[in-house]
Parts: C-alpha cells; sequence; structure tokens
C-alpha cells in the first residue's frame, strides 16, 4: 500500500532524506499536537526554518513570498511521511493558518512584516477560535473586540488553544458587532501574546496531561491594523484558512502502525503472558481491526491523489476524518481490552507497552471531537454530499 | 489492455446504462414470480457485448482486462442484481487464463466465446480444500454446458457440467440466483491445472469479484434509500431531514467508500501481484460487512414498506448476506489477514 512516486517525486523525497540525514535535531517528535519543551523551542523553531528554507514546507506559497507559487498536495504527503519515518519532528502551531489568512486577506504591511517570520520559524503561533461556549457552533463565540481610539480592546476567553502557552502571536477571532447576525459579526485579528492583560492558564485534559491552554483576555489592547480584512469578515478568512488546513490530512498517528503494533503484542504475549486473552476471537477482532487500518490508509491515499489531480470530492475529507478517528479509538480501547484485568494498571507499572494503551485509550478520543466533531462531519456528509436538508440554524436568520 | 482512469469511468457508464436497459429493476420480480431460471436474453446480450470476454487476453481475442478494470463491471452487475453468471465467468476465465488453459484447451475457449458459463463452488475458502474431489457445494448457475472450476489442494479441475453429471438444486436464500451441489465422474474433467496456487488463484480473484459485486448490490440499496429519505413525509417533514436519518445514511455513504477503496485496492494489489493475501482479506472484512451492513439499514429506513415482498428491497438484502457469508465469511478473512500479516497461526 504505497503510492507510486514518479522521478521528480522520489528526487524530492531522496533530497529531504539527505536533509534530515545531514541536520537531524536531538528533539524528539511528538505526537498529534503536543506541544515541544519550553527549553526545546529554540531548535525546534531553527529545525522549522530550515524546513521552509529548503522548499521542503511553504513551497506553495507565492513566488514573492518565497514560495514555487505550485501546490503539490503529493509533495505534502511526502513530507509527512518521511518526517514521521525518520522520527524528526514537523512543524506545528497555526503558521499555516495564519499565513493563509494573510496571503489571502492581509494588508501589504501585515504580509510584508509577517509573512518572513513565518518562513524563517520567527515566532510560534496558536489558534485563538474555540471558546467554552462556542465548539462546534463556533460562530457562537462571544470575545469582543472594541475599537476604542487607535486599539481594539479584546475582553474574552478562548479554550483548547493548543501551544498558546508557548506562542508570541494568536490568530483571534472576536466579536466586533453585536448587531448583525452572528456570522457576520465576527472579525480577524493577529494579538501579541506577550500583551498585558492576557492569560494563559494550562487546562488539564482526560489523560492527565496539560497540551492545551486557557486564555484569558482582560481588556487587552491591541493595534487598530491588527484586523485581518475589514470588520465582519472573519468567518469568510477562517472558512477560507481552515479550508487549506482541512486539505492536510491526518497521518501523525499511523493507524496501520497500530494495527502492527497490536498485532506484535497478541504475538509476544504467548510468550511471556503478559495478555491474558487469546484465541480465535483475538485475532478475528485484531484482523476487523487491521482491515479498517487498511481501508484508512487506502482512503488517505485515493484523498491525496484526488487533491493531486483537483477532482476532491466535497466530503472527502470528513470521510476520512471520521473513518480514521474511530478505527484509532477502536485500535487503541481494543489494546486496553487485550490486557484484561491488568489493563488498568497504566503508567510504567503496566508490564505492556509501559502504558501506552491505557493513555492511548484516552488520548484517541480527542480525535473524534477536534477539528470538527464526528456528528458535524456526518451533518456535512448529509448535506453536501448527500444533499439532504440542512438542519435547523435559527440564529442566523436573527 | 488496461485500461485508463478515464476509459474506466466511460466503461462504468456503458455498463450502468447497459444494465438499466436490458436488466431493470422490475424484471426482478419476475424471479418472485417465476422462480430464479437462468436468464438466456441477459446472457446473450452480455455475451454479445463481449463481457463475458473480459479476462480473456488480447492475442486470443478477448478483451484483456486487468482486474482493476473488471471489477467495475462486476460493481454494475451487482447494481442491477443480475441473475447471469456473469460474475463467475470473467473470473473463472481470468484464472484459466492465467494458467494458459485457453490456449492448451481452444476447445474451451470456443464454447465461452460462443457463450458457455464459467463457475465454480462458493462455499469453498483455502483452509477447507482437500484431495481432489468428485463433487463441488453450492454451485451458482450450474447448468448443461457450463465449465465448472473445482479447487482442491491440488490444484483445479476444469469440469464439463454435461448429462453426465449429477446437479440438485439447493433452496438458498438468494433468490436470483440458483444454487446446486454437482457430482461427477473423472470422464467430464476436460483439464486440470496441478498446482495448489491456482486453487488459491481462483478464490483471491472470486472474492475480489464478489466483493466488488456486493459493493454494487449495496449501492444500489443505498441510492434507493437516500431517494426515498427524500420524498417520504412523517409529521410534515422528509424523513431525510431528521437527525437520526441523515446519520444514518452518512454512515451508509461512509461504509460504502471504505468498500470502494477495499475494492479497488485488492484489485490492483492482484494485478501488481503485491500484498495479494492482505488485500483481498481487508476487501472481505470491510466489503462484505459494508454490504450486509448498508442494505439492512436500508430496510430500515424504509419501514414498513421494505418489509414487503413486493418491495425489491429484500432481494439486495438477500444477494449482500448470500454474498457476504460465501467464499470465506469476513471472520474467516479476519482471521487470515492477521495469519498473513504474522506469517504463522496466531493466538
Amino acid at each position: 500500500m504505497q503510492l507510486q512516486l514518479d522521478d521528480s517525486l522520489v528526487s524530492f523525497r531522496d533530497g529531504l532524506r539527505s536533509y534530515i540525514g545531514h541536520n537531524r535535531p536531538s528533539i524528539p517528535r511528538l505526537p498529534g499536537s503536543r506541544s515541544p519543551q519550553p527549553e526545546d523551542m529554540a531548535e525546534f523553531k531553527a529545525w522549522c526554518a530550515g524546513l521552509f528554507d529548503n522548499g521542503f514546507v511553504g513551497f506553495d506559497w507565492p513566488e514573492e513570498w518565497g514560495g514555487t507559487g505550485v501546490p503539490d498536495p503529493l509533495k505534502d504527503y511526502v513530507v509527512d511521511l518521511e518526517l514521521a519515518d525518520a522520527g524528526v519532528p514537523r512543524p506545528v502551531g497555526a503558521f499555516n493558518l495564519i499565513a493563509r489568512a494573510l496571503l489571502e486577506f492581509g494588508a501589504d504591511e501585515q504580509k510584508a512584516f509577517y509573512l518572513p517570520r513565518i518562513r524563517s520559524f520567527t515566532d510560534m503561533w496558536c489558534q485563538l477560535f474555540s471558546e467554552p461556549d462556542a465548539g462546534s457552533d463556533l460562530a457562537a463565540l462571544r470575545t469582543r473586540a472594541e475599537l476604542v481610539g487607535d486599539e481594539w480592546v479584546i475582553t474574552g476567553q478562548k479554550v483548547w488553544t493548543t501551544h498558546g502557552h508557548l506562542s508570541d502571536f494568536g490568530f483571534l477571532l472576536a466579536r466586533t458587532d453585536q448587531t448583525v447576525s452572528k456570522h457576520a459579526g465576527i472579525s480577524a485579528f493577529i494579538i501579541d501574546m506577550h500583551s498585558p492583560g492576557i492569560d494563559v492558564r494550562p487546562l488539564r485534559e482526560v489523560t492527565g496531561a496539560t497540551d492545551f491552554n486557557e486564555v484569558f483576555f482582560d481588556s487587552v489592547r491591541i493595534p487598530r491594523d491588527n484586523i485581518i480584512g475589514s470588520p465582519g469578515q472573519g468567518w469568510e478568512i477562517t472558512r477560507s484558512a481552515l479550508a487549506h488546513e482541512r486539505a492536510l490530512s491526518l497521518r501523525e498517528d499511523s493507524v496501520v502502525d497500530s494495527a502492527a503494533r497490536l498485532l506484535e503484542l497478541v504475538q509476544r504475549s504467548r510468550a511471556d503472558g503478559t495478555v491474558p486473552l487469546s484465541g480465535d476471537d483475538v485475532s478475528r477482532r485484531l484482523g476487523e481491526l487491521t482491515a479498517r487500518a487498511r481501508v484508512t490508509d487506502l482512503l488517505g491515499m485515493e484523498g491525496v491523489l484526488r487533491a493531486a489531480t483537483g477532482t476532491s470530492g466535497p466530503v472527502d475529507a470528513a470521510i476520512v476524518k471520521v473513518v480514521f478517528s474511530e478505527t484509532n479509538l477502536a485500535l487503541a480501547t481494543f489494546g486496553v481490552e487485550l490486557q484484561g484485568a491488568d489493563g488498568i494498571i497504566a503508567g510504567p507499572a503496566s508490564r505492556v507497552d509501559d502504558g501506552h494503551w491505557q493513555e492511548a485509550y484516552l488520548w484517541a478520543r480527542g480525535f473524534t471531537i477536534s477539528a470538527g466533531s464526528n456528528e458535524i462531519m456526518r451533518n456535512l456528509i448529509a448535506e453536501n454530499g448527500l444533499g439532504l436538508p440542512r438542519e435547523p440554524r435559527p440564529e442566523r436568520s436573527k | 489492455m488496461p485500461m485508463d482512469l478515464e476509459e474506466r469511468d466511460e466503461f462504468r457508464a456503458v455498463c450502468r446504462d447497459f444494465f438499466a436497459k436490458r436488466a431493470p429493476v422490475d424484471r426482478l420480480r419476475r424471479y418472485l414470480v417465476e422462480g430464479s431460471d437462468f436468464d438466456d436474453d441477459l446472457w446473450s446480450a452480455l455475451v454479445e457485448q463481449g463481457w463475458a470476454l473480459l479476462a480473456v487476453p488480447e492475442n486470443l481475442d478477448g478483451g484483456g482486462g486487468g482486474l482493476a478494470d473488471l471489477v467495475v463491471v462486476a460493481e454494475e452487475a451487482g447494481r442491477a442484481l443480475q441473475g447471469a453468471p456473469l460474475v463467475t465467468t470473467i473470473a473463472g476465465t481470468f484464472v484459466l487464463a492465467r494458467y494458459g488453459v485457453l490456449e492448451s484447451h481452444p476447445e474451451v475457449l470456443e464454447s465461452i466465446v460462443a457463450g458457455a458459463t464459467v463457475t465454480y463452488p462458493m462455499g469453498f475458502d483455502p483452509t477447507s480444500l482437500g484431495e481432489r474431489t468428485n463433487s463441488a457445494h453450492l454451485v451458482a448457475d450450474a447448468r448443461p454446458g457450463s465449465y465448472l472450476l473445482v479447487p482442491s489442494d491440488s490444484g483445479l479441475d476444469l469440469v464439463l457440467v454435461d448429462a453426465m453429471t449429477k446437479t440438485s438444486a439447493v433452496e438458498t436464500m438468494d433468490l436470483v440466483r440458483s444454487f446446486s451441489d454437482v457430482g461427477f465422474d473423472s470422464s467430464v474433467v476436460v483439464a486440470s491445472i496441478d498446482d495448489r496456487q491456482a486453487a488459491i488463484d481462483l478464490f483471491t480473484t472470486a472474492v475480489v469479484m464478489q466483493a466488488a459485486e456486493s459493493l454494487g448490490v449495496a449501492r444500489a440499496a443505498f441510492d434507493m434509500t437516500l431517494a426515498y429519505s427524500k420524498e417520504r413525509k412523517q409529521f410534515d417533514r422528509t424523513i431525510g431531514s431528521f437527525q437520526a436519518i441523515k446519520h444514518r445514511l452518512a454512515d451508509m455513504y461512509i461504509e460504502l467508500q471504505c468498500a470502494t477503496a477495499a475494492v479497488a485496492g485488492a484489485a490492483e494489489s492482484i494485478d501488481n501481484g503485491s500484498e495479494v493475501l492482505e488485500s483481498i482479506h481487508t476487501a472481505k472484512s470491510v466489503g462484505g460487512r459494508a454490504a450486509s451492513w448498508v442494505t439492512s439499514q436500508a430496510q430500515q429506513v424504509h419501514g414498513g414498506i421494505g418489509f414487503t415482498w413486493e418491495h425489491v428491497l429484500h432481494l439486495y438484502i438477500r444477494r449482500a448476506k448470500a454474498n457476504e457469508l460465501l467464499l470465506g465469511s469476513p471472520a474467516w478473512h479476519e482471521r487470515a489477514l492477521v495469519e498473513a500479516l504474522a506469517g504463522e497461526p496466531v493466538s
């Protein structure tokens, strides 16, 4: 199950392999949305800047901003795969999202200042979208931005802010007009995360670890020119930027690798007795999950090929998201169940994979919820893919 | 010659159009009244189209299609729930061609060109193969003049079904395909391939073609259901506007897309000769379960009308379930997948 690469992709891949070989950073690759350690940030930023510099990331940017102007989903795919295979970090943060927003909607001065800094990874970026009362219904957000003199004054709260504690800048959505419909009253801003009045508090999630933050804004003042586009254009800007973001598919945690790890676990258990469950039912269930994992990869590859040929369907990405996240959760669940009563033993005390499966069982839930919950994905599939009637949206006609 | 993507799309359109005209859904109702007798008219038309010869190599004046092309016609045949043995004939000739039997036995090729069908027992899997045998269980569409491929640990025997063979019909839940048990003596064996791998190749090819057919069956049931959910009103709303129905249809669609990817992946694997077992087990696990589940959901969304004998939906449910259980159940393939990856029996 491998994508057939043509000569130019093979040489692109070989170039990347050799680059990784010569420049491998000493910091670890972290799963999913986990943040680098603060003391690793300098090396992390330098590594990401090198990927931009050498044309492995951001090659699709317009020529005047340092790219080739040619998007290539197959190259993106190769980069994702090679970084993962080599076990080196991939660039994280909202850098891609803000770059898309600025390239399409940014003022000339904004582009001139921020775009080169994004390529040199001078700053870490976070995304300030979700709020406690605005999750799936993002447009219900309540954080306010009021123009007072030459400054916007920001008041409110954001949540699930990945890398918020490490970020230099944030891509912020806030309400600038209370009198219009909820989508029309939203604007997009760049906010300096070191501004007075910003309080970033770590949020502890189900695993017990802290990977996200809550961010509180208490009359935070930012320059008037920090708005992206015009007031009320925030929703349009976000949708456009997210459309690019979604095209980057979920290849951080390979479900085929997970299935292979489970197979190894089942085989090993016969020798060391760490897995009490065995027999026909175990191998059948493992086979079913492995088949699901292989299909997840096939769907992902097909998505890349379709993106490369401009034949993507409107709900291809939503389907991959649902299949990936649910297969991933099912694999982790089976990993715990396989261990029987000892499956409750977590962390290094676990005799199996240092507690990997207990952690994965909880962590996997994030994927079925984040980036559009799977229920929202099913609405999208039914409405945009199958042409079924839309959910009632009473607030929109307000 | 294998088709490129565009040609394959065009071929799919041609197939769909043909089956819609020559094998419309209403025709299926005839089966309910008259039973599942062989549809001679449809078969003649299929032979005339040249589709029975799609797997025959080009140097023998056939279509020379790879399996990635052949699954297209299998899926469309499934969509039409056609009763003629197109899928088995194509899969059977694919394997006969691979082992050179069509060249060594020109009379077999001549008969197939003239309209003879090819079939095989549907109840087997590689672990159930035994010594060379004189009988075959659950053979689809066995009729005088058919060629029957009988797998065993020794390989494949090609049998000509005729007056000398003993064919006894088996009543099955699939109302639009006839099944029988066939007994024969060695005088009717017209060719033998003494290579166990030939039996495995028949199995892998048949599984992929069956998964493609089931995908078509499920797609047809899904299309009916989607259309119905946009028409049927309850509580003054189309039922397709209720989220419970929308999400069910979204899930059906997701499963169809998974099955599509699995079938295409398996067909390509056989064409490339890489990861064949892993891919066909994946196709049957995902595709077999998907077709059964989607047709079952289709009936639920149709409500009472879908529970009536007159509605064609039960014919699709029956075919999907029969295909799921034949040629190795999903459970069998799932265990086999683990074994193929591990290189040995597991647990």
